[in-house]
């Protein structure tokens, strides 16, 4: 397997963009990063296009991928469509990654694109709940409710096991609105208050509306390189792909009583990388609700079990801090377009890493990063999807 | 409040209703002996072929719930979700019966709970499985 880099990374902002189609949002992220790398683009051997809900929210099931790149003027190369819920961004990436560090091409895209506002909430909630087992979503699963109480996370049995509050919630909420405020791709930039976000509609206890991700539209791309071809082909600061990793949830059988699969796949990245959470820098995860942070926390080794709400308290995890968790507001204030949010959390961390994050620049020189993206829910219990990437600079 | 026998299921296979009330319908594997639910026929332990059905979850305890106040298209808030513990081994997703205040302070953690099988939402044709507070006797 040969060393891959990653030359360059795009976006477009993630909003609310009635006016602007599935195409739109792909091809000015596709050229973002195609102009960020300076590669010609005649160069790009293939592409992985990531989407989960434009089948049901435009009508567009098939061929996704070619019928967005022939709009960006990029036809003939190979382009394989991808579909893995919110996690379809950084499963995108993988393929691309694939692709370069098995030599198929030296320079591939990857392109994550989501389309949500579609002037029908309902449709678009409906087309959200697809994401789900369709069984668990005719049986009125709601999703917020599905971080208050489903095992894995139970937010709410955490506030008397762990003797959390929800003031702690809200102060996620705090630090990543923050961040938010700061980042000009970012859907919600205003920085909320604790009293805020507590008096916010309740979603699902002790959920409140601020503490959980919306519906979006957005894109971000990346453009991955061979390390021994990246000097020639381009002069952006490259970043390397130090590991991509993608595990499908474990179906839970009565043998079973614990929930580790991320604890594992962390573990098992930590040990074939020769590092430690004490490495890493910067990441960016998935708080598809805020609060669960606090949980990725644990998960990922920054802290032991129930000690989240003290890293928020000492700003180890705020811009400035020891680990700096979703600068970029994460999914709940820089937004969660589904398909888009993977690839938006590489771009971040890629901008992070080369030192042009501007304002919310998350420390000096920040050497190793990671991103996790997660998706979908089964009947057995486990989420769908985990994705994991690690860049070093 | 069981429903009638014979009323469509919400999501079909899932439960039955004997003469002696209502099961859900799990698998068990006959070679490592692992329980799942929903039912399957592949064990995804030891991938043994042709797991036979258990019936299973007349009874278990709350592990967790949820108020929902924002209910998916086609649903009515506030409505009460939970899992559930099996003394099988597994936990579930399940709704609570709609005879159920949806309050968090109808409910407790840790409580013995009942299979019932009742409309989806009070004047449905559709029916699904719930659980609801097992009555206590003195």
């Amino acid at each position: 397997m040969r060393e891959v880099t990653i030359i360059g990374v795009g976006m477009h902002p993630f909003g609310k963009y009635l006016a602007k189609s599935l195409k739109d949002l792909g091809r000015h992220a596709v050229w973002a990063a195609i102009d960020d790398s300076g590669i010609d683009p005649g160069r790009i051997g293939c592409a992985y296009v990531g989407n989960s809900l434009a089948g049901l929210l435009t009508g567009q099931e098939g061929i996704r991928g070619q019928v967005i790149l022939h709009d960006a003027g990029l036809d003939e190369i190979p382009v394989v469509n991808v579909e893995n819920a919110c996690a379809s961004g950084t499963t995108a990436l993988r393929g691309a990654w694939l692709e370069v560090a098995a030599g198929t091409c030296d320079v591939a895209l990857a392109l994550g694109v989501e389309k949500m506002f579609v002037g029908d909430t309902a449709r678009s909630l409906a087309a959200l709940a697809s994401d789900s087992e369709s069984e668990l979503a005719r049986m009125g699963m709601q999703f917020t409710a599905t971080y208050a109480a489903h095992p894995k996370y139970n937010l709410r049995g955490r506030l008397t096991e762990y003797g959390w509050t929800e003031r702690d919630y809200a102060d996620v909420v705090v630090k990543n609105s923050r961040h938010g405020s700061l980042n000009p791709y970012a859907q919600h930039r205003r920085a909320l208050t604790a009293e805020e976000v507590l008096a916010a509609p309740m979603i699902a206890e002790p959920l409140t509306l601020y503490m959980c991700s919306s519906l979006g539209d957005g894109a971000a791309a990346a453009i991955v390189c061979a390390k021994d071809r990246a000097a020639e082909l381009s002069e952006s600061i490259p970043v390397t792909i130090a590991a991509a990793k993608l595990r499908s949830g474990h179906f839970f059988t009565s043998r079973d009583d614990g929930y580790s699969t991320l604890r594992d796949m962390i573990g098992q990245l930590y040990e074939e990388a020769g590092i430690g959470p004490e490495d890493i820098d910067v990441a960016e995860v998935h708080d598809a609700m805020a609060p669960v942070e606090l949980l990725v926390y644990e998960q990922i080794g920054l802290c032991g079990p129930g000690e989240g709400p003290k890293l928020i308290r000492e700003g180890t995890t705020a811009i400035g801090g020891e680990h700096v968790v979703n600068p970029s507001g994460g999914l709940t204030s820089r937004g969660h377009p589904v398909g888009a949010t993977g690839l938006g959390q590489i771009a971040e961390l890629v901008w992070q890493l080369r030192g042009q994050a501007g304002a919310r620049q998350a420390k000096e020189r920040p050497r190793t990063a990671l991103a996790h993206n997660q998706g979908g829910l089964l009947s057995s219990m486990d989420s769908a999807a985990y994705a994991l990437t690690l860049l070093k600079r | 409040m069981n429903a009638v026998p014979g009323a469509p299921h919400l999501v079909p296979g899932l439960f039955e209703v004997g003469p002696d009330g209502p099961w859900l319908l799990g698998s068990r594997c006959e070679g490592c002996g692992d329980c799942v639910f929903p039912s399957r026929v592949v064990c995804p332990r030891c991938k043994r072929r042709g797991m036979a059905v258990e019936r299973l979850g007349r009874r278990g305890t709350l592990y967790s719930f949820t108020v929902c106040h924002a209910a998916p298209t086609g649903w009515r808030a506030p409505y009460l979700q939970a899992y559930v513990q099996l003394p099988e081994g597994l936990r579930l997703f399940s709704l609570v019966s709609s005879e159920v205040e949806p309050r968090a302070d109808a409910l407790e953690v840790g409580m013995a709970v009942e299979l019932v099988v009742e409309p989806v939402q009070p004047g449905d044709s559709l029916v699904t499985y719930k659980y609801r507070p097992l009555e206590q006797h003195a």
